[in-house]
């Protein structure tokens, strides 16, 4: 479980987060939803500690991360994994290499248990085979699920993904959707995704939380977010024609 | 003031560098790597540069040379005490600054904006000590050595184009390259090469960690490292000289 309690993020006078209280259920795939600039990746960046809050407190499970200090925060930071917008892969390294890395780093595993770890991992993203490539030689579709193999390679217990469909097709898209929902519930994982991609949302969200000028405004379920009577959420949620046409129906 | 806030920022970077590294393991590969990067890969280039500039140093010589109370081996003399003094480190550390610096802050500034070093961050890793003192430790084990052998291709090269296009003879630059020979001036060089090879990784890693932006910013990153580092080296170069040679 993640825990934001009246978090607070200034960059100079420009007040980004004003007061982000919220649980993240363990097992559920936890939705951050929002315009762009109104502090959805700011939030997520304080959460994993790339940025410090002004004030607030996050927790994963018992532990209160913001009051730790870098060396505490390792201990945390070995069950969190995280799936960056562009994948973020290590360029010089291969496919292989890459899932392998915090293998290296943090275990004292053999070279075979690391081998055969990596196979089964690569197994679970549909990249069998694709060891040897370089980052380079991927499409957009095989590296975030590169990064998402990465992300889960020392079995996290919260999962970050951070606009996991961005420039990728509509199938490619709906097949990361739902390895981030079988990964999330195989692991049993804290998962929070970071999007403003609707069928996302309502393909494999649990919980959605509607964040408007860095706070959140609204709070609920992929059932409730096409009911509720909300003038910001609405106009966010069904911005295309696409999603005007469900609301009729539902109507 | 920038540059007290660039200082401040600089040492910040440098203790972070120098903490104790997640796993001791996985360096010595990294260093391998990065030696062979920054020393063996400008093997090539150094040697072609300082073996021209050796030549220009001796016919130069050799066109000053016009009153007859000046002994022919000054020549040999003046290409060693050159290419020895100067030519060797300072010269050959600003041409691997060029080349390598560069390449150091593009290579970390790349990583910076596609979030790579964010990435070993989250996962708990010491980013900047895994990233550049790898690069540092390399460039200032490989340095010394490239410059040892610049001094040995700036003389002897150098000499013997100068012999072969008839500036001087053979005996006369043998006995100018041996006159007076101090392996002071030697170890005095290879001092000042351990400094500049340090400034150039570490302000070149400097400029590519803190890059903010897109690849417009990695570019202006990479143009920065190699002039902050070049203007550091003459300062560092002029101070060490003072410090060691007077």
């Amino acid at each position: 479980m993640i825990r934001l309690e009246s978090l607070q993020k200034s960059f100079g006078d420009h007040q980004v987060l004003k007061g982000i209280t919220a649980v993240f259920e363990p097992g559920k795939v936890n939705f951050i939803i929002g315009k762009s600039g109104e502090g959805k990746s700011v939030l997520a960046r304080c959460m994993v500690g790339l940025e410090e809050v002004n004030s607030g407190n996050i927790f994963y499970d018992q532990a209160e991360f913001t009051k730790m200090d870098r060396w505490e925060r390792k201990h945390v930071r070995k069950d969190i994994g995280m799936l960056f917008q562009g994948a973020a892969l290590f360029d010089s390294m291969t496919v292989e290499e890459n899932v392998q890395f915090p293998m290296k780093m943090f275990t004292t595993m053999t070279a075979k248990e690391r081998a055969d770890k990596t196979e089964e991992i690569l197994e679970d993203v549909g990249l069998i085979g694709k060891n040897k490539l370089y980052p380079s030689e991927l499409s957009g579709g095989m590296k975030k699920r590169t990064g998402l193999a990465r992300a889960i390679a020392l079995n996290p217990k919260y999962l970050f993904v951070d606009e996991p469909n961005s420039g990728l097709d509509p199938v490619t898209s709906l097949m990361i959707d739902k390895l981030v929902r079988e990964i999330t519930d195989r692991y049993k994982m804290t998962t929070v995704v970071i999007s403003h991609d609707m069928n996302s949302v309502i393909e494999i969200s649990d919980a959605i939380f509607f964040i408007s000028k860095g706070e959140f405004v609204w709070s609920g379920d992929r059932n409730s977010i096409l009911k509720v009577n909300h003038p910001l959420l609405n106009d966010f949620v069904f911005a295309s024609q696409f999603m005007k046409e469900i609301r009729e129906k539902f109507r | 003031m920038p540059i007290f806030t660039s200082i401040g920022k600089f040492t910040e970077l440098m203790i972070q560098v120098f903490t104790k590294p997640e796993r001791w393991k996985v360096y010595p590969k990294l260093i391998t790597k990065e030696m062979d990067k920054i020393g063996l890969q400008s093997v090539g280039i150094m040697s072609l540069l300082v073996l021209f500039m050796g030549a220009v140093v001796a016919v130069q010589t050799a066109s000053n040379i016009e009153s007859g109370w000046v002994p022919r081996w000054t020549i040999g003399y003046t290409t060693r005490q050159s290419i020895i003094l100067e030519f060797s480190s300072t010269i050959v550390c600003l041409i691997i600054t060029g080349k390598v610096g560069s390449n150091i802050a593009s290579e970390i500034g790349t990583m910076r904006i596609t979030d790579q070093i964010d990435a070993l961050d989250i996962m708990g890793i010491n980013s900047a000590s895994y990233l550049i003192l790898p690069k540092i430790i390399a460039a200032v084990f490989i340095l010394p050595f490239l410059v040892l052998l610049a001094m040995f291709v700036g003389v002897f090269g150098g000499g013997a184009i100068a012999i072969l296009s008839g500036v001087v003879s053979i005996t006369d630059f043998e006995a100018g390259a041996q006159y007076d020979f101090r392996v002071w001036d030697v170890m005095y060089s290879l001092i000042k090469t351990v400094f500049f090879a340090f400034i150039m990784s570490s302000v070149s890693s400097y400029h590519g960690y803190y890059t903010r932006g897109g690849a417009l910013e990695v570019g202006q990153s990479s143009t920065r490292a190699v002039v902050y580092s070049i203007i550091i080296i003459m300062i560092a170069n002029f101070l060490l000289t003072q410090l060691l040679l007077l």
